[in-house]
């Protein structure tokens, strides 16, 4: 063996009684007494953060019944108005409800959604056949001009 | 995984945590204060900071390395607070009752003039039953790594052993 294996091996052993000491034994029962205190500060972050992930998982159900809840109102209104049939007692068309004067208000969206609440499809396109029928082909004496501003009233 | 659970406030978590490191923070303390039973107060004491702060930690795997570091400032703290035989001070020169405690004196001395670094490492080794891979854990270096920085701690004790006197230390 050289001089220098048995020099390392020497101061090995010399170490070890030296420092001569083994593992210490972690008693987790005395520390969670002696620091009570952080202790339960660890084990209160788990506790919040366990009740924080309830309370997020009922909001999102809550957020998501409420959403449920509103699409089908939504829906139900869509439906409403684009479903309904024409009131009892009127006949369909344009002439069951007041006319519009000219054919820009009878082309306007809430002039045509009237038409259409009343007498469904058919009343809608009565409402524009008269539309076009007022105005008629456009003679070349009249300007774009004059008929858009007639248009805009 | 224990490490998650303990930021999530697992305590029995944590403590399994404390138990696979106490070991080697009890080593580094007593690298420090050259006293078991503080260097064992410095453990526990930073496993109590360690418990507060735990979310502060940014890597899991880190935390070893973050535990150690808490440890070696208990350490410190205990070894400012108290005057007590410090391993990275003077020893006090004790009287040898035979040859064989005459040579562990001075074996001792020249460990306490060893940098903490080198001193450390020479602890964490000698420490009956710490593995490689718990004082890579508190180290963050690899076993190779580990094994250089200790032929340069014991080649540097060999130089003071020969300064004080003993003679011819070959490493």
């Amino acid at each position: 063996m050289s001089e220098q294996k048995k020099d390392e091996q020497w101061l090995d052993a010399e170490l070890r009684q030296v420092i001569n000491t083994t593992q210490p034994e972690f008693d987790a029962e005395a520390w969670k007494r002696r620091y009570a205190k952080e202790y339960e500060a660890l084990e209160a972050r788990g506790r919040s953060a366990v009740r924080v992930g309830i309370g997020a998982g009922r909001r999102v159900r809550l957020m998501g019944g409420g959403l449920a809840v509103a699409a089908t109102i939504l829906i139900a209104v869509a439906i409403l108005f684009t479903q309904r049939p024409p009131r009892d007692g009127q006949e369909p068309g344009v002439g069951a409800s007041a006319s519009p004067s000219s054919p820009a208000k009878m082309v306007s969206m809430m002039s045509l959604a009237r038409a259409y609440r009343q007498g469904g499809e058919d009343a809608l396109n009565q409402q524009l056949d008269a539309a076009l029928s007022k105005l008629g082909p456009r003679p070349d004496g009249i300007s774009a001009v004059q008929v858009l501003s007639e248009l805009e009233g | 995984m224990l490490v998650e659970q303990a930021v999530g406030g697992d305590g029995d978590g944590f403590t399994e945590l404390c138990r696979r490191y106490y070991g080697a923070l009890v080593a580094i303390g007593h690298s420090i204060l050259g006293d078991r039973h503080l260097a064992e107060d410095a453990a526990q004491q930073a496993f109590a900071k360690a418990a507060v702060n735990l979310p502060k930690l940014r890597k899991a795997d880190q935390f070893g390395r973050w535990v150690a570091a808490i440890c070696r400032n208990e350490a410190r703290d205990l070894a400012r607070a108290r005057p007590v035989v410090r391993m990275d001070g003077e020893m006090p020169a004790a009287e040898p009752e035979s040859d064989r405690l005459a040579v562990a004196e001075v074996v001792k001395k020249a460990l306490g003039r060893l940098s903490s670094e080198a001193r450390e490492v020479v602890f964490l080794r000698f420490y009956d039953g710490l593995s490689y891979d718990q004082i890579s854990g508190v180290l963050g270096i690899s076993e190779q790594a580990i094994n250089g920085r200790l032929r340069r701690a014991k080649r540097k004790l060999a130089e003071h052993l020969r300064r004080d006197g003993f003679g011819e230390v070959n490493l």
